[in-house]
């Protein structure tokens, strides 16, 4: 067993949808510009994004990934897999064949290096417990992501909560996402709004009614529907704002502490700085003490969303967010000391 | 953002006797056929039936209709698709005002439906054999 390195930084590729989409860079370039810019050492991937034909992975490919990681200087920390239940979306997929299609997903990881698989809760907890065996297999662990409009103690966080308390294995875990830790929406998306003609009465009202209930999200989407269509807004506009409810939820940063042992990978989520350089509207000056102290021992992927609202690329972003949190770390190894 | 980004820039051209639309899924990810609509398409402002167009994806030419039956089929996020409108007869080098509204459902996200709404003043290229990818 290796001696816990603390709390690491790193990067996902998803912080480069702008870049990649666009094919202004191949996955090779991401990797190597991720390691010549110092933005690990973890290095995170979304499977269906980066690689084609994914699940399916082939030895040959497998190699060159791992040699192109390595010559990178960087380590792998986490695969995003999904749950893709609603594949037909008014025919949800059987739990047998959901199965089949998660642990396609989990040899991929293993295959290509990742020691975490983060997961979603459309698997639902039954489903992830029947994961489990081949993930001690393959020494992959599972994180759930919990992500808004979600938070520690929302009901379908709990359920899984309560299914690893019976299992308890070091291989079923949670991958925190920082857009659940919000305060307020980041005013990127205000500064969107406005440059895509939206009416501020209607930003106000989504905003006014944000954050969504995080027992029933849903419920608080449809109010909004409502509210927007009988003050006779146009759906495709008031639609746009329904991200608001799924991107940002509202919880104080010591929550965490209630899963501290279970976290195996985390999101930081970022939009956004503000003119001192630090992020708008998720408090990682708040966020990363609690994780430094809470004990945990792991990867940080810093996850750049802006693709939803600019143009602009996200390697000097990422780099923003690494000096942020290097900030943070430092000062906190600081006060350790003393 | 995936606003400015479903219909390519340089992406309408000329397509046995007609044009083609080049457009880019807007998400992410990887997304299957079953999850994506083309909700709607513009040429100068007039909508284009439904019935007169196809989508060309993978390298087969399909009736927007035969999407919700492609549960099989993915449109990988690096590829073009393109919108076939046979029969619009558009002079090389003309300018237009093209629309494309791309409608998703992640597979992942019970209920969720987004729409893309694109808008682009395009010149029409000639045809080329780049008609697959």
């Amino acid at each position: 067993m290796t001696e816990g390195k603390g709390l690491r930084l790193g990067t996902t590729l998803f912080s480069f949808t702008n870049e990649f989409h666009g094919r202004e860079y191949s996955l090779d370039e991401l990797i190597a510009q991720v390691g010549a810019l110092g933005l690990g050492p973890g290095l995170e991937i979304v499977g269906f994004a980066h690689l084609r034909g994914f699940p399916e992975v082939s030895d040959e490919f497998a190699d060159h990934f791992r040699n192109q990681v390595a010559k990178a200087g960087l380590e792998q920390s986490c695969l995003g897999i999904n749950a893709d239940r609603w594949i037909i979306p008014d025919k949800p997929m059987s739990d047998d064949d959901l199965l089949a299609y998660h642990e396609a997903q989990i040899r991929a990881a293993a295959k290509l290096g990742f020691p975490v698989a983060r997961y979603q809760f459309g698997a639902g907890p039954e489903l992830a417990l029947r994961m489990l065996p081949l993930a001690e297999k393959l020494n992959v662990k599972l994180g759930m992501e919990i992500h808004a409009p979600d938070a520690v103690n929302s009901p379908v966080v709990m359920e899984f909560r309560e299914m690893y308390a019976q299992a308890d294995s070091p291989y079923l875990g949670f991958v925190p996402d920082f857009g659940s830790s919000a305060q307020r929406v980041s005013p990127a998306f205000g500064r969107y709004f406005n440059q895509i003609g939206l009416a501020p009465e209607l930003v106000r009202l989504a905003e006014s009614m944000w954050p969504a209930d995080p027992g029933d999200p849903h419920a608080t989407i449809s109010a909004f529907e409502q509210k927007a269509e009988a003050a006779g807004y146009k759906k495709s506009d008031y639609a746009e704002l329904f991200m608001i409810f799924g991107l940002f939820s509202k919880q104080e940063p010591e929550a965490w502490l209630e899963i501290m042992p279970q976290v195996v990978h985390i999101h930081g989520k970022f939009y956004d700085f503000d003119e001192s350089g630090s992020e708008s509207a998720i408090p990682y000056e708040k966020l990363l003490p609690v994780f430094v102290q809470g004990g945990y021992d792991g990867f940080m992927s810093s996850e750049w969303e802006g693709h939803f609202f600019t143009d602009d690329g996200g390697f000097p972003k990422v780099q923003a967010h690494h000096a942020l949190c290097q900030r943070i770390l430092n000062q906190e190894k600081g006060a350790h000391r003393r | 953002m995936f606003k400015t980004r479903v219909i390519s820039d340089n992406g309408l051209r000329r397509w046995e006797g007609g044009v083609a639309i080049d457009i880019r899924l807007p998400w992410y990810r990887a997304l299957p056929l079953s999850t994506v609509e083309i909700a709607e398409v513009k040429i100068d402002g007039a909508l284009i039936a439904a019935n007169e167009t196809r989508f060309l994806i993978n390298g087969e030419s399909l009736a927007l209709d035969a999407l919700p039956g492609r549960d099989k089929d993915w449109w990988y996020v690096l590829d073009s698709g393109f919108v076939l409108v046979p029969k619009r007869v558009l002079e090389i080098g003309s300018q237009h005002e093209v629309s494309v509204t791309v409608g998703i459902r992640p597979p992942y996200i019970p209920g969720f439906y987004r729409m893309t709404e694109c808008t682009k003043r395009l010149k029409v290229e000639p045809e080329t054999q780049g008609v697959t990818r």
